[in-house]
């Protein structure tokens, strides 16, 4: 080969390795992988395996309270009495990381309802009262329980991780807002109130892992 | 140059080269003056518009130029990746979309905002992006076992097509 020859090849064999580079180093893009579920009531299951194509149920639920409260009132003190809680007992069946978030919906926008994600690892003393208060670096407002459960963009709030084969209880505390949800309902005295609140709560399962997802 | 080359082992090995190089860099030169981002799609759920291996160039776009039916690449919130879906609704006073993969029965389970919108779709290469889903899923041993394995067979080859002997008449170069 001569010289010139030799160098043209070295130039361009240069040239293939870095357009190689360039497709190897690439951003994969991957599906939004999950899997959804609603639940009802307590003692549910949730699960769920590799993510593929997701299903959902039309299941919803309401819930009846003792009385309604106030979070944010520092000298409330039965706030974990009249606290409603629904555990889902959820499962990883597949062969990958995951996370799992929870959204509730208020079917009918009843006034006053608020409802904190959280697991038992986070109790703190068994009340969710100073749970919340920790989760929430103390600020018990509704900016920051919003930022808790559904993030600043509504789509980045407290998720729960799983490992291949784990199974977690995960738990949502509801309540209602005294300040919020009528004058009939905050000083009844009767031991049911007489609002039901309709809801639908939906678990999502996702990836819990950078962009490919690797089977 | 390639005129003059005789049909030679090491001549059609040359040009062989010379070609592959050319359509490479002119592909890649493209879409890199072209501000087209490649994301390699690695997951079937846009199947059949895009299938694992295919690799998509996007371009940045405007949020407002955006339509219902546009696929777009997409950060997850937690920056912790891409996806490639279409979209199905645009709430343009709020700055967010709802996707879904075509595969997929239902929509993708959260909004995304438009600070998460990587751009539009551009266009699509099938079997591209074997590349980069290759070198994802290998580990830096296997990767360093592959690498030396390529310079291995180019040393080889290189010094085989320089020892083949001479033709009646000509040279060796």
């Amino acid at each position: 080969m001569s010289k010139l020859k030799k160098l043209t090849a070295a130039v361009m064999a240069l040239m293939l390795v870095m357009c190689g580079c360039y497709f190897s180093l690439m951003s994969p893009t991957t599906a939004w992988s999950y899997q959804s579920q609603n639940i009802s009531g307590t003692g549910n299951t949730f699960v769920f395996a590799d993510f593929d194509v997701d299903g959902e149920y039309s299941v919803s639920d309401a819930i009846r309270f003792k009385g309604a409260t106030a979070f944010e009132d520092e000298n409330e003190t039965m706030f974990d009495s009249v606290v409603e809680i629904t555990e889902v007992e959820v499962t990883n069946d597949g062969g990958m990381p995951a996370r799992v978030y929870a959204t509730v919906a208020n079917r009918y926008e009843t006034k006053g309802l608020r409802y904190f994600y959280f697991t038992d690892d986070m109790l703190v003393d068994g009340s969710v009262r100073a749970t919340m208060k920790k989760a929430l670096n103390g600020e018990l407002n509704d900016q920051a329980l919003n930022r808790h459960n559904v993030g600043e963009d509504g789509n980045s709030g407290y998720y729960v991780s799983l490992n291949p084969g784990e199974t977690k209880k995960v738990k949502i505390a509801f309540w209602v807002e005294y300040d919020e949800c009528g004058i009939d309902f905050a000083f009844s005295e009767s031991a049911w109130a007489t609002i039901d609140y309709k809801i639908n709560i939906t678990m999502t399962a996702t990836q819990d892992m950078d962009g490919a997802l690797v089977r | 140059m390639l005129n003059n080359m005789k049909l030679k082992p090491g001549n059609i090995l040359f040009n062989m080269l010379a070609i592959i190089t050319v359509v490479a860099v002119l592909f890649v030169g493209f879409n890199i003056f072209s501000r087209a981002k490649g994301y390699a799609v690695v997951t079937d759920s846009m199947a059949p518009t895009l299938n694992r291996g295919d690799v998509v160039f996007v371009k940045p776009t405007d949020f407002e130029s955006l339509n219902e039916g546009d696929i777009v690449t997409v950060r997850f919130a937690d920056g912790s990746g891409f996806f490639t879906h279409k979209i199905v609704s645009i709430d343009y006073f709020a700055g967010a979309i709802r996707t879904k993969g075509d595969a997929n029965e239902s929509e993708d389970p959260q909004a995304s905002m438009r600070e998460q919108i990587m751009g539009r779709m551009w266009y699509s290469v099938p079997y591209l992006g074997y590349f980069a889903i290759a070198f994802n899923e290998m580990n830096i041993k296997t990767i360093s076992v592959v690498l030396a394995v390529v310079l291995i067979i180019i040393t080889g080859a290189s010094v085989l097509v320089s020892k083949l002997p001479k033709k009646r008449g000509g040279k060796n170069e």
